[in-house]
This record gives C-alpha cells, structure tokens and sequence, in this order.
C-alpha cells in the first residue's frame, strides 16, 4: 500500500513555522514607549483580559484548512513524485479544490509564477491522531522535529523541473536553509515553534517584512527550549498566549507571525489578518474530545469535591458555570523546569520582544512573558500527555503523584494509550539520551536530567493519599 | 520500521538522484499544449515541462524476481541500467569500465498500442567509459537510439540489455552463470563476464517513485583489446537497474554527486551528495554500507563533514576530484583518482572516474577502490 510522506518528512521543513500558530508574544493596549524597561515583562499572577476582533468560526476553519497563509513552499508537482498518493486517513473534510485530496497538514496554491504549491498548515503541530480520527487543536505529541529539515528539502529538490518550479522551490529553501539551525528539537514530540519564530524575526525587517539572508539582529540559540505543543481548545479561556502569557493583546494577529516564514511584505500579512479573526473565533469555538472509555461516577464525583479544595484556584471550576482565574503561578510556588519561563524573562531575547513592538502589528500585540508559567484550562487534560510545559511527565497519575514520575522513559510504539493512568504507554528505562544506542533511540528518549526537560514541580498533590488522588484522576477524565 | 522505511527511501532517492544525475535524457512525450524547444541549449528546460502522463508508478508490493526483473519495465517512464567495474591488468594497475544505459518512455504502452508502429516510443541514451590500458587516458562514447529490436532496448529472448553493438547479456539458466558484457569504444575493445558474489539488494520504499535493485559485488575477469594487443583482466563489478519516476538533472535546482567503493574488508560503501546548483543551502548526505553478507544499514550523517582536498580543471569544469569524508564516528575516508583525467564531454558532462579509498570504517581501517561520479557543477 503506498504510504504518504511521512507527516514529520513533510513537516519539518516547511512549515514549523506555520505549525506554531501562534508562538508567542502579543499586545495588548500596548505601550510602544521603548523607554518603558517593564514594556516586556508581565507580573505573575492574574492576567488580565484583552480586547479581542470579533470573528465567525465558520469561515475561520475554511481559511485555517484552505488559506495559503504560508505562501512558500514545496512545488506540487515535485511533491507528487515523493508521495504520490494521500492515505485516506489523513483527509479531513470542508477542504477545497485541491486541496481536498492533501493530508490535513498541507495545503497548495498557486504562485505568482504559475507554480501549484504546497506548504505546511497550522495543522501540522496542531493536530493529531486520537484513536481512529484527526482531532484539531490536540498537540501532536509525537511529532519529530528532531531531525535537519534540510535533508527533506534537497530530497524534494531532486525531483524539481521548470524555472519556475525551481525558483519556488529555492524560495523555499532559502528560508528553511536559514532556520534549520534553530529549529532542531532533542525529543521527539517537543515543539521548537517558539525558536523558530526568534528565528524569522532575526531575518526580517520589522518594518517591512523584507527578507534578509543575513540575520539582521542576534538570532537566538541553537537549541531549543523544549516544548510540549497546547491544546487549542485552552485559547478561549486565557487572557495571554502560551504558558509564560508571553502573547498579549490581539490574539490572532500573534497568530499571524505563523506566517513569517513567507510572508515578504506588509500587504501580505494584511491580506492574512483579514481572515485572521475568524481563525482565532474558531479556535476558540473548539472543545475537547470526550474521554473515550467508562467514568466511574460516583468517583468522579469525589474527584471533583477534592479538585475544588485543591485545585481549583489555580486551575478554575467546569461544569455548568465554568470560571477560570487565569493565574500565573511564579516559578518559585510552581517549581517546575525553569529553563523556558527564565529564558523569556533574563533579557536575553529582548530584542525580539522589541521586533514585534516594531512590526506592523505592534501597539495591538505585546510580547510580555511572566517569569512563571500559567496554571492551564483542565479541559481535555486526559488527552494532552505528556504533561508539564515540557512533556517531562508521561501521565496524569505521575502528574498528581511525583514518586511515579520516571527519570527516562519513553513512548511505546506504536503508540497505545494508558486509560488508568492517563497518558501514552510509556516503559521507563534504565539510561538517559547518553545510553541511547543509536540517533533514533536518543530522540524518542525523554531524559528529565536534560537541561530543560526536569520533571520536578508541581507537588501539590503529594500530599493526597493514594484514594484521593484516584478520585481526582477520575474526575479529570470528565474535563 | 520507521527508520527501515527511511533508510531506504534515502536510499532510493540518493540513488536515483544520481543515477538519473549523471546522465539524463529526457526526450520528452509532449502534450498538445507543451511548446516544443526552440534553442537547441534549452531542451532540458524545454522537457522539464512536458507531460509523462500515461506511464505508471512502481507497484509497491513489488518483490525482485531474477531474471524477469533485469528486463525493461515500459510502463515505467524511465529506467537506467548501470554497470561499472574496478580492474587490473597483468601489472596490477588499475583500470575501469563503464557501462549505462538510460530509457526514456515517449508513448506509454496503452496509447503505443493504437498508434504507428514507426512511432518512436522509447529513447535510448548510453554510454561506454573503459580504459585502454593501464594508465592510459580513459575513452568515453555516448549513442542515442530510438527503442528497436536488435539496436537499443532489452531483448528478452537473448536477456541482453544493448545498443548497437554494446551488450549486456545476463545469466542464461542458472543465476550463478555468468553475465557477459561486450562493447568496443573508439580503438579499445572490451568483453567481460561478470558473476554476483553477493545477493541483489532490492531498493523499494512504499514512498519512493522508482524502485529497482543494486549487485554491489560482482567478480569480473574479461580481456581488454587495443591495436597493440590484448591483456586479460580482473576486477570487482557493481550493478543497478532502477525504473519508474527518476529525477531529471539539468532541469532542477539539485545536483548530486556519487561515490560506489568496494573496501578490501568486504563491505561495499554507497554515499551521495546532494546539493543546491546555485552553490547555496547544505548539502545533504545519504550513506549506505552493504556487509560481506549484503545486509545494507544506513550510516548515520547526522555530523555528515565533506571536505574537497584538490579540484581539478578539466575541458567543462572545476571537478572536486579528491575528498575527506567524515560520517558521524562510523565512517572517516579520503577519496582520491586514481588520476584526475577522466572528464567526459557528453551532452551533459560529467567526471565519471576510478579513485582509491583509504580511511576507516566502523573502527576498523579499511582500503578499497571504487567508482566517482560528478555531477556538472560539482564545486
């Protein structure tokens, strides 16, 4: 049976950038003062909401499935001769044209030379394989970034014909030769969305978003922090973007810097905030899927008493009248791995903090992180593992036990859930990425002594007792 | 599995990416609407944009059948059959002898069927490069046939690969009989029998747009004829045959180059580069190492450092024709020519040469010969 190209072949390349939908920092009523030193930090604790565009979710999910809001990318035809056929299972409806016979994370248009092509979507870390269907906006917990993006490009390359094919396809080469370096994940599974997009700044213009092939400021380090890729269903909760509240302001015009790997001109970026709104208005819309196996009620019920007592300041109430506090938790309190929440606020990506102040969208998006991270929506939490802001946990029931939490493990493959404990199977092993025979087995490795990946953190349910915390397991199956 | 199906993926990709590299003619089925070339320099741009509707992909639950699959496969659009070999003379020094033959479907089977038998519905481009004697610079011929009986094609009756009077004849009967290849090229005259002393390697992927197979080692003995006489010769071979949808060089924004080297540990060593024509971007690597048994693995690149110790000016171009190649900790080889003067003039030229690896190889040191072939613009 032929197979598609594989989702991370594609992926990687092309269009991380487009998969980070939304990477980071926004604006809110902004202060362009840049003699504000605060202008690019926000306090911990309660985020404050901002006003968000209105938008219809309807035709949001037509533009996020069909809009080219990543203008470059591989020709089709070159694709074609790759993956000539698309696996059924990776189709997904309300897709047009040509696209309706693309795997969900792609999406194809025609140039400005005449050349069909194709480029990654948002979907490409923004959705995932949950049991027999494609759920949109669960986190793909097992897509690899952990490979050179380059090596697919040039593959891809070999089958290119015509000019014009070839001028597209060094057009986006070009952009992917530049932000390789940056974008190359130690675990599988780890988002570098974030890097990527500190990346593409260093390489544009603010003001024009005119390509440079040299990086015009500092570009950011080579590795990147890791990163466990959010549901989007949280979107409609939080008042900030991503777990540092990094995203401040207009919500879907931070999305839109999804688009910079292409993105040459201030026009284009304006013709993309056009649908923009409707994007976020979608995603926003989204619930989670429903635990797919038996609750046991009564249980449950005893889980949610104890989630109120516990849990629920921080991570808010659901049910008939939901509330959630949006509250960043100060490192200190949470003590989970501080590597990502420190790097964002010890100055040392400021500039690109000030690159967006400087772009077109800046006085309506902020790049403001906290040194902490947010306490999340809980909706949908039984299908979001691992857990933590670093995939560092490979269960639930190691999330509210932190005596279970293994050292290095792995996922199994192929993958298969745990509905007890409340994760992807995992065997924990007995050595870190340094025992790994092989570059493959050092990926799929989550080696909590890595800096960046610590497991430590969020002990507050230690003190439960083992019954209680299998009432509040059960209880979190229902969110 | 994943990793198996990467490999040879790679694999198939390198390999055709080369293979097609090096020589590739692609007459062309044009559709109605395709603009026929109007300068006789642009024909590869030209051909980039027709149409080769009509042909077929490789079936992917294909399996190697031998003899049947050494046959063409014209519902494929395109096919090459390759050989080389490493040889000695009674001196002991080194000689080579290549062979390769390229198929290019014009009309595909179905559409062939109604039309006119004077129809030309296969292209044939190939090429002989052998030495003359040890030492002696090589002799390079490329011909061009249309696909006919007897004058360029596969004769299943005969199980000869030919055009015009160079021939390749596989096993008759027994797959241990020996092949029998024979060709003559400008005053040098060559006929050699070739016998596979290890398994074919299928080269299949589920994501590949070809596939086809690879003898990695063949042991060859033959006679080599000038005017000055005859003198009889040793060597290793190596064989592939790959079909369906190859890459077309000349017309897109990647070359590749290749290197096939027989190590005297009995390991036989596939890598290809890939690169970017305009000379930017990262090359990328692709390695394979076939063990004395023919079990293929891939070799890591993911630390992959290809250094260019001596280029060489030749008629057509700059040719990086001595290398250290550094792969991860398995491979750490030099590659250099046996002599830098094995360009040759075809319509896409190329330096298709012998060169002497040295080096090691999964910590063991290893020597080998083995067979460099450059893509234009290889620096």
């Amino acid at each position: 049976m032929t197979m598609p190209i594989p989702k991370r072949a594609i992926g990687l390349g092309v269009g991380l950038a487009l998969a980070a939908v939304a990477l980071w920092a926004v604006f809110g009523p902004i202060s362009r003062n840049s003699s504000d030193p605060d202008r690019f930090r926000s306090p911990a604790g309660e985020v404050a909401p901002s006003p968000q565009r209105p938008g219809d979710p309807e035709a949001g999910y037509a533009a996020l499935i069909n809009q080219p809001y990543v203008s470059c990318g591989m020709p089709y035809a070159a694709y074609r001769r790759v993956a000539p056929e698309t696996n059924p299972d990776l189709l997904i409806p309300g897709r047009e044209g040509r696209n309706a016979e693309l795997p969900y994370f792609l999406t194809a248009h025609v140039n400005a030379d005449g050349v069909e092509i194709v480029s990654n979507n948002c979907l490409v870390c923004h959705a995932a394989r949950l049991g027999d269907e494609i759920v949109i906006g669960l986190g793909d917990a097992f897509a690899d970034f952990t490979g050179d993006p380059r090596q697919l490009v040039t593959q891809v390359g070999r089958f290119v014909q015509t000019e014009a094919e070839s001028a597209a396809w060094t057009h986006w080469a070009d952009r992917i030769e530049r932000i390789a370096p940056y974008i190359q994940t130690r675990t599988l599974g780890m988002n570098p969305a974030t890097n990527l997009s500190w990346a593409l700044m260093a390489h544009r213009d603010p003001r024009t978003m005119a390509w440079s092939q040299t990086p015009l400021i500092d570009p950011p380090p080579h590795d990147p922090v890791p990163l466990r890729t959010p549901p989007w269903w949280w979107m409609g909760k939080k008042n900030a973007m991503f777990y540092t509240t990094i995203g401040r302001g207009d919500h879907s015009r931070y999305m839109l810097f999804a688009s910079l790997l292409c993105a040459d001109s201030v026009a284009e970026l304006e013709e993309i905030d056009q649908f923009a709104p409707d994007i976020r208005a979608y995603l926003e819309s989204l619930g989670p899927p429903a635990f797919p196996a038996e609750i046991d009620d009564a249980l449950a019920a005893e889980g949610n008493r104890l989630f109120a007592r516990h849990c629920a300041a921080c991570h808010g109430t659901y049910g008939d009248e939901p509330r959630f506090p949006n509250r960043v938790i100060a490192l200190d309190d949470i003590g989970t791995d501080p590597l990502y929440a420190r790097s964002m606020t010890d100055g040392s990506l400021d500039r690109f903090f000030a690159w967006v102040d400087r772009s077109p969208h800046g006085g309506t998006v902020r790049a403001a992180p906290a040194e902490g991270y947010i306490a999340p929506p809980l909706d949908g939490i039984w299908a979001v593992a691992p857990y933590f802001h670093n995939g560092s946990v490979p269960s639930l029931e190691a999330v509210l036990d932190s005596s279970l939490r293994p050292e290095f493990w792995r996922h199994v493959t192929p993958r298969a859930y745990d509905f007890t404990a409340l994760g992807w199977q995992f065997p924990a092993l007995p050595f870190g990425k340094e025992g790994a025979a092989t570059a493959a087995e050092r990926a799929a490795i989550y080696d909590t002594t890595v800096p960046g990946y610590g497991k430590a953190g969020h002990l507050y349910s230690d003190g439960l007792t083992e019954a209680e915390r299998a009432a509040l397991l059960e209880y979190l199956k229902t969110l | 599995m994943v990793a198996k199906r990467g490999f040879f993926l790679s694999a198939l990709l390198g390999l055709a990416g080369v293979l097609a590299a090096i020589f590739y003619l692609r007459p062309a089925y044009f559709s109605a609407n395709t603009p026929a070339p109007t300068v006789v320099d642009d024909w590869i741009g030209a051909l980039s944009g027709a149409e080769s509707t009509g042909f077929e992909r490789p079936a992917h639950d294909w399996a190697l059948r031998l003899p049947d699959d050494h046959a063409a496969h014209p519902l494929a659009a395109a096919e090459l059959w390759q050989m080389s070999a490493q040889l000695q003379g009674p001196d002991l020094a080194p000689m080579t002898v290549q062979f390769s033959v390229l198929r290019q479907g014009i009309i595909p089977p179905a559409d062939a069927a109604n039309g006119n038998i004077w129809d030309m519905r296969d292209m044939y481009r190939a090429h002989v490069i052998a030495s003359a004697q040890p030492g002696s610079p090589v002799r390079g011929e490329e011909r061009f046939a249309r696909g006919f009986a007897q004058l360029a094609g596969y004769d299943n009756e005969m199980q000869e690969l030919r055009l015009d009077t160079w021939a390749l004849r596989f096993a008759q009967g027994t797959a241990a009989a020996p092949w029998q290849f024979r060709a003559a090229v400008d005053d040098v005259s060559i006929t050699l029998e070739l016998v596979a002393s290890k398994a074919p390697l299928p080269l299949a992927g589920a994501d590949a747009p070809f596939q086809g197979y690879a003898f990695t080692r063949l042991e060859v003995s033959g006679t080599v004829a000038t005017p000055e006489g005859e003198i009889a010769v040793t060597g290793l071979g190596w064989f592939e045959h790959v079909w369906g949808e190859l890459p077309l060089p000349g017309a897109g924004p990647v070359i590749s180059d290749r290197l096939l080297v027989q190590l005297d540990t009995g390991d036989d060593l596939v890598l290809i580069t890939s690169r970017r024509r305009d000379g930017q971007g990262s090359p990328a690597v692709d390695a394979l190492l076939i063990d004395a048994d023919g079990q293929a693995s891939q070799i890591g690149t993911q630390r992959a450092k290809l250094e260019f110790l001596r280029l060489w000016q030749g008629e057509t171009g700059v040719w990086p024709v001595e290398w250290q190649i550094t792969l991860d900790d398995t491979v750490t080889v030099t590659v250099a020519p046996v002599f830098a003067a094995q360009e040759q003039a075809f319509i896409t030229p190329v330096w298709s040469g012998l060169v002497r690896v040295d080096g090691m190889v999964n910590g063991q040191p290893v020597q080998g010969m083995g067979l460099l072939q450059l893509a234009q613009g290889g620096t």
